[in-house]
């Protein structure tokens, strides 16, 4: 047995407060030894991050730690600020969740990272430059002698992660932790740093903490896995064992949310008729038509949409799959009348909906309801639930006051809430439960089409699977259309029947999921499907049930 | 970098424009008629329309208007009705005695008010930082033709110690003559080794400076303080605590450098700030500057004479602005980029 | 967890305000003598603030005037008390009237965006190109000289700020989804902005406000100084001054008096407006 890196003993974090003391992180211990992953999980509040700035004793002054922590042998609890300092930089070193804002936008890389190295370890300019000269080729970053001259701004988000990493690698520290390191990144980005931190632990020996949210970043990555939940350690067991046999119902709750392929934990309404012969004849629900849209920028028009062409027909959901930038924002706003098309047509029930006639564009508003990924930016928070669900209804249709209350009742009822909370506003709901609120706005018009925009994405991943359920519980009893867009493919094998997959603009995939998904033809597709983790479910019924 | 430059300078012609238009509207559509300033209290039909004549207040009033524009254009605002000169050249002439009361307010305002700003921040929540703010809060209430009364009635009225007026002695000036090259007494009395002279102009400004820079002393130390408790919440600083950087450089490399920069904006409004008391602060030291010029001439119902300095005025704040303006851009690499 | 103020409701951070933050109860103390002072200045005075008395002229303080006696032999304390009023309706008048201009223009502005926007952030920009104080007096000159003219500049000269304010914050409200589901509905542009843009978009607007309003009482007084503001009968501290100014090295508190007020009420309000921040922007106390 090697001795640990990182050792934690009985740690507690508790905030002082003016009305009352917030205890953050409860009693925790925990050990990483050197070429070992730790994969801490736990929801947003739940004490991981708390936890990773006591190890390295940078708590705020309004909170008390008490316990231990020993770094590489050295004790970080209750020790000289100095001593500390020293430890920081040198024993163990720390990669944070946004690289986009880790860097001071005003100075170029090379100067900020010198002058850190220089005043941290007192290094030379010139020991310090060749050292990171050599770690940036280390994690693999383009042109790694130009990259000392340029500014933050001129990199990517995955670039300055791996800037950021090679910081962490210049410094030689023993331990590292990394708190949601590639949550701020695109799935490919994502899988891209996450086998660059699995090389370099290998390579260099590192005990590196990794802090997430994400059960299927964990699941590809680490050696061993550890549950917080408010505060607590909950759970700890190496991958395998943790994953296939959880002991507590917390832990056995967020696999089973893990959006994973082949999981059969929901399934989309299957609808009839799904031949592509049959699809042609039907007269279709949504038609789009070599739908174009371009913006002016400084090097000629960028493309947003390139000939976007598709049909969604009554009752089926169509996801469309893109990552930030392909293009799926401009489809959906132009879809909704927010964007004008460069050219193409849009076609909803047979009328041409992109033209600017008012009374045509009015109908079809009527049909098409959305609900968007943010649940706390769509509900206005100074207006009642009653107010927020009924404004569709009062602005489009003529219907009287208590053919409104009766349809907002049914609407609010239909999504697993009570009648008794319309009179309240937003704040007082959890973001699951807005999100309800959203689609119970989005129904109460009976639509024939919702188009969701990423509708799970800003939710906890135990509510993710609630939402779901209900999507698709809706879909069958009222036989809606969906529009879904996504980056998650995991969601599209539960919600949709087919996929469109958009990637700068064009749609280089399409057909029904199960097909694109067992037989993807285009490369791009290929390495969306290889970012989505794969691993063997537990017998997740729950115990007791 | 250039195409900035140029697209700030045309946007600058067009707030020039707007400002004209603006001073021709005060000076000949609103009520209190140039015309009835000029002549006094009973004007007869014959005089008025003689007068109206001669302003051209007679052509329609678009015409007037475009008339106004081209004169302004070439820096002609008419003849000022109390000294009888170009308003232009009374302007020019008070000018240097305006920027150097200012400019020396500014100075003071950002040499005590960054270093105080700085110090609260680190030392946030104790007592430093508590004196401080108190201090600052009181300074900013403090009207500023009150504060300079009550200077004067301590140092020129009860100890006697600085004169009470003016800029400079006359009895010093007659022995001492220096030539007006800056048009800073400070300066060209030094250039002209008149020490005598030299320190009957610090004697002059200290007062009205001191008036002039209080408040916005208070406003600088504030804003000096918050930004740099924002910046030191800034993730990159958090990573360079990370890192274990000593605090010390935290503090006075990292944050420091993060605050200045956004301070740069501060400064251009405090300018204007100190434009517009000065216009008091001149007044009340009798300062022979361009804002106890403008009192002068409302005093003195000298319409033509308020109007053009309130051109001129505008358009060196606008200046000052984009000097300040030009300067974040070059310093800011993302806006250098695009 | 430096975050955790924001999770308070603002009424939960209001009475933290006044159990911990004693700057802000000595504002609000300030301000609520003078408010006092001013509904109550006839029961108050011993003296009517007009009366003219050249017997008593010029007297120091004493018992029989507190704060002694102008050279008209005007009671200073009872003239001091009455002019609260005029100050305290100065920044409310001047607030109220920028607010009335400045709101509605941010509003179009901010939400219609676009060449709209330009056309009206450069005429914002045109006022603000006039460093404060220089455009009311100019204003002032050309309307002629009095209190209500004063104020009148002042909220002309004032606006700007307020439809810049407003302006930035409905164009990051107009982002919301909420108002993209509304637009998307095809709802009426007017109702957006009134229903949903303009109630979530005001509190900067209400914060600067409250900031604002020690600065035009400030000004107000500074314009009556230099004689561009309000004239006699008119009470007003910085006319008062004003007043004073050639005798006042030899009989200090015709002027002291006054001014100490003007200073005392500035104070008081800044205090109550930095308090109605930390209220109304949680994550601006967070920074303290």
């Amino acid at each position: 047995m090697m001795e640990p890196a990182l050792e934690v003993k009985d740690l507690e974090v508790t905030f002082i407060g003016r009305r009352e003391n917030f205890e953050a992180v409860r009693s925790v211990s925990l050990s990483i030894c050197p070429g070992e992953i730790l994969g801490l999980v736990g929801e947003s509040g739940s004490g991981k991050s708390q936890l990773s700035l006591a190890c390295l004793g940078l708590t705020s002054e309004n909170g008390e730690v008490s316990g231990s922590v020993s770094v590489c042998g050295q004790e970080v609890i209750g020790t000289d600020k100095e001593v500390i300092r020293q430890i920081r930089g040198q024993s163990i070193a720390m990669i944070f969740q946004n690289p986009m804002t880790a860097l001071n936008p005003f100075f170029r890389i090379g100067e900020q990272l010198i002058d850190m190295l220089r005043l941290s370890r007192e290094q030379t300019r010139e020991k310090a430059l060749g050292e990171l000269e050599s770690a940036f080729k280390d994690v693999a970053l383009p042109d790694p002698e130009g990259a000392l001259r340029k500014y933050p701004h001129q990199f990517s988000g995955g670039q300055l992660q791996r800037i950021m990493i090679a910081l962490a690698l210049t410094c030689r520290a023993k331990v590292l932790i990394a708190d949601e390191p590639t949550t701020a990144l695109d799935v490919t980005t994502q899988a891209q740093i996450i086998s660059l931190l699995k090389r370099l632990v290998e390579e260099h020996q590192i005990a590196l903490l990794f802090i997430t949210h994400d059960m299927g970043v964990i699941a590809e990555l680490a050696n061993r896995i550890a549950v917080m939940r408010r505060g607590e350690l909950i759970e700890e067991g190496d991958r395998s064992s943790l994953m296939r046999q959880p002991q507590h119902e917390y832990t056995r709750l967020l696999l089973a949310s893990v959006p994973v392929l082949g999981g059969n934990s929901a399934s989309p309404p299957k609808i009839e008729a799904a031949t592509e012969d049959m699809r042609d004849l039907e007269k279709p629900l949504l038609r789009v038509d070599q739908l174009c849209k371009s913006y002016p920028s400084r090097s000629g028009a960028v493309k947003a949409l390139d000939k976007v062409d598709f049909r969604l027909m009554q009752g089926e959901c169509t996801a469309l799959v893109g990552e930030s930038g392909s293009g799926k924002t401009t489809l959906a706003m132009s879809l909704l009348h927010l964007i004008r098309p460069s050219s193409g047509a849009i076609y909803f029930d047979g009328v041409e909906i992109s033209s600017n006639q008012r009374k045509k564009l009015q109908a079809a508003r009527r049909n098409i309801s959305v609900v968007f990924q943010n649940p706390y930016s769509s509900l206005n928070p100074r207006m009642r639930i009653f107010d927020i669900v009924s404004e569709p209804l009062r602005v489009l249709t003529e219907l009287s006051g208590d053919e409104i209350e009766q349809r907002v009742v049914k609407a609010i009822e239909s999504v697993d809430l009570s009648r008794d909370q319309l009179g309240r506003f937003p704040h007082a709901f959890s973001g699951g439960q807005r999100q309800r609120i959203a689609l119970a706005r989005a129904f109460v018009l009976e639509p024939k089409l919702i188009i969701l925009d990423e509708p799970t994405a800003a939710l906890d991943v135990s509510v993710q699977a609630q939402v779901v359920e209900l999507l698709n519980e809706l879909r069958a009893r009222t036989n809606v259309a969906y529009f879904f867009i996504t980056h998650d493919l995991a969601l599209v094998e539960r919600l949709a029947n087919r996929v469109l997959v958009l990637y700068k603009g064009e749609i280089i995939e399409r057909g029904t999921v199960v097909d694109v998904f067992a037989n993807p033809k285009h490369a791009y597709t290929r390495s969306l499907l290889e970012s989505v983790p794969r691993f063997e479910l537990p017998n997740l019924k729950p115990t007791e049930s | 970098m250039f195409k900035t430059v140029l697209q700030r300078l045309a946007m600058m012609a067009l707030i020039l424009i707007g400002v004209m238009t603006i001073t021709f509207f005060l000076s000949r559509v609103l009520p209190g008629s140039p015309v009835e300033l000029m002549l006094g209290s009973k004007p007869t039909a014959e005089q008025i329309a003689q007068a109206e004549e001669e302003l051209g207040l007679n052509k329609p009033l678009i015409e007037q208007y475009f008339i106004f524009l081209g004169d302004a254009i070439r820096g002609d605002f008419g003849t000022s009705l109390i000294t009888g000169q170009p308003v232009t050249a009374d302007v020019f002439v008070r000018a240097t005695a305006t920027f150097e009361l200012v400019t020396l307010a500014l100075l003071l305002s950002l040499s005590i008010g960054i270093p105080l700003g700085v110090k609260a921040a680190v030392r946030k929540e104790q007592w430093l930082d508590h004196s401080v703010r108190i201090a600052s809060v009181a300074a900013v209430a403090v009207p500023v033709f009150f504060l300079g009364l009550l200077l004067q009635v301590i140092f020129a009225g009860k100890l006697g110690l600085l004169p009470l007026q003016g800029r400079i002695d006359s009895d010093v000036l007659l022995d001492h003559f220096f030539p007006r090259i800056s048009g800073f007494y400070l300066v060209d009395t030094l250039l002209a080794g008149e020490w005598a002279a030299f320190a009957s102009a610090v004697r002059h400004l200290l007062l009205p400076v001191l008036t002039l820079s209080l408040a916005s002393m208070a406003t600088i130390i504030r804003v000096t303080r918050s930004m740099m408790i924002e910046a030191l919440q800034e993730d990159y600083i958090r990573s360079v605590r990370a890192y274990g950087v000593p605090q010390k450089d935290i503090y006075y490399l990292y944050a420091l450098k993060a605050t200045l920069i956004p301070l740069l904006t501060v400064v251009g409004l405090t300018y204007g700030f100190m434009l517009g008391g000065s216009i008091i602060v001149e007044y009340i030291f009798d300062w022979p500057g361009v804002g106890g010029y403008m009192v002068e001439a409302l005093l003195n119902n000298d319409f033509t004479a308020v109007m053009g300095v309130t051109f001129f005025v505008a358009f060196a704040y606008l200046l000052i602005n984009l000097a300040i303006d030009l300067i974040y851009q070059a310093v800011d690499p993302r806006l250098r980029a695009s | 967890m430096s975050g955790r103020g924001s999770d308070l409701s603002w009424k939960e951070r209001a009475l933290d305000l006044v159990l911990y933050n004693r700057l802000f109860v000595v504002g609000l103390l300030i301000t609520a003598v003078f408010l006092l002072l001013a509904l109550a200045a006839p029961i108050l005075t011993p003296q009517d603030p007009l009366e003219i008395d050249f017997d008593t002229k010029l007297e120091a303080p004493g018992i029989e005037h507190w704060f002694g006696t102008d050279v008209l032999g005007r009671d200073i304390f009872s003239r001091v008390i009455y002019a609260t009023r005029t100050s305290l309706l100065t920044g409310i008048m001047v607030v109220t009237m920028a607010l009335m201009i400045g709101l509605p223009i941010g509003l179009i502005a901010g939400y219609y965006g676009g060449r709209i926007d330009n056309f009206l952030m450069r005429i914002a920009d045109v006022f603000l190109a006039f460093p404060p104080l220089l455009l009311p007096i100019a204003i002032t000159a050309a309307l002629g000289p009095g209190l209500y003219n004063a104020l009148m500049a002042l909220a002309i000269s004032w606006f700007p700020w307020y439809a810049r304010i407003l302006r930035a914050s409905v164009i990051s409200v107009k982002e919301e989804l909420y108002v993209k589901s509304s637009q998307a509905m095809g709802m009426n542009p007017l109702r957006i902005m009134l229903r949903h843009a303009l109630p979530n978009s005001t509190t900067p607007v209400i914060v600067q406000a409250s900031m604002d309003f020690g600065y035009t009482i400030l000004a107000a007084a500074s314009l009556s100084f230099i004689g561009m503001g309000a004239r006699p009968p008119t009470l007003e501290w910085g006319l008062m001054i004003s007043n004073s100014r050639a005798i006042f090295l030899e009989y200090w508190w015709t002027a002291f008096f006054p001014g100490a007020a003007i200073f005392l009420l500035v104070l008081g309000v800044n205090l109550l407006g930095d308090g109605i921040r930390d209220i109304l922007d949680p994550n601006y106390s967070d920074k303290r």
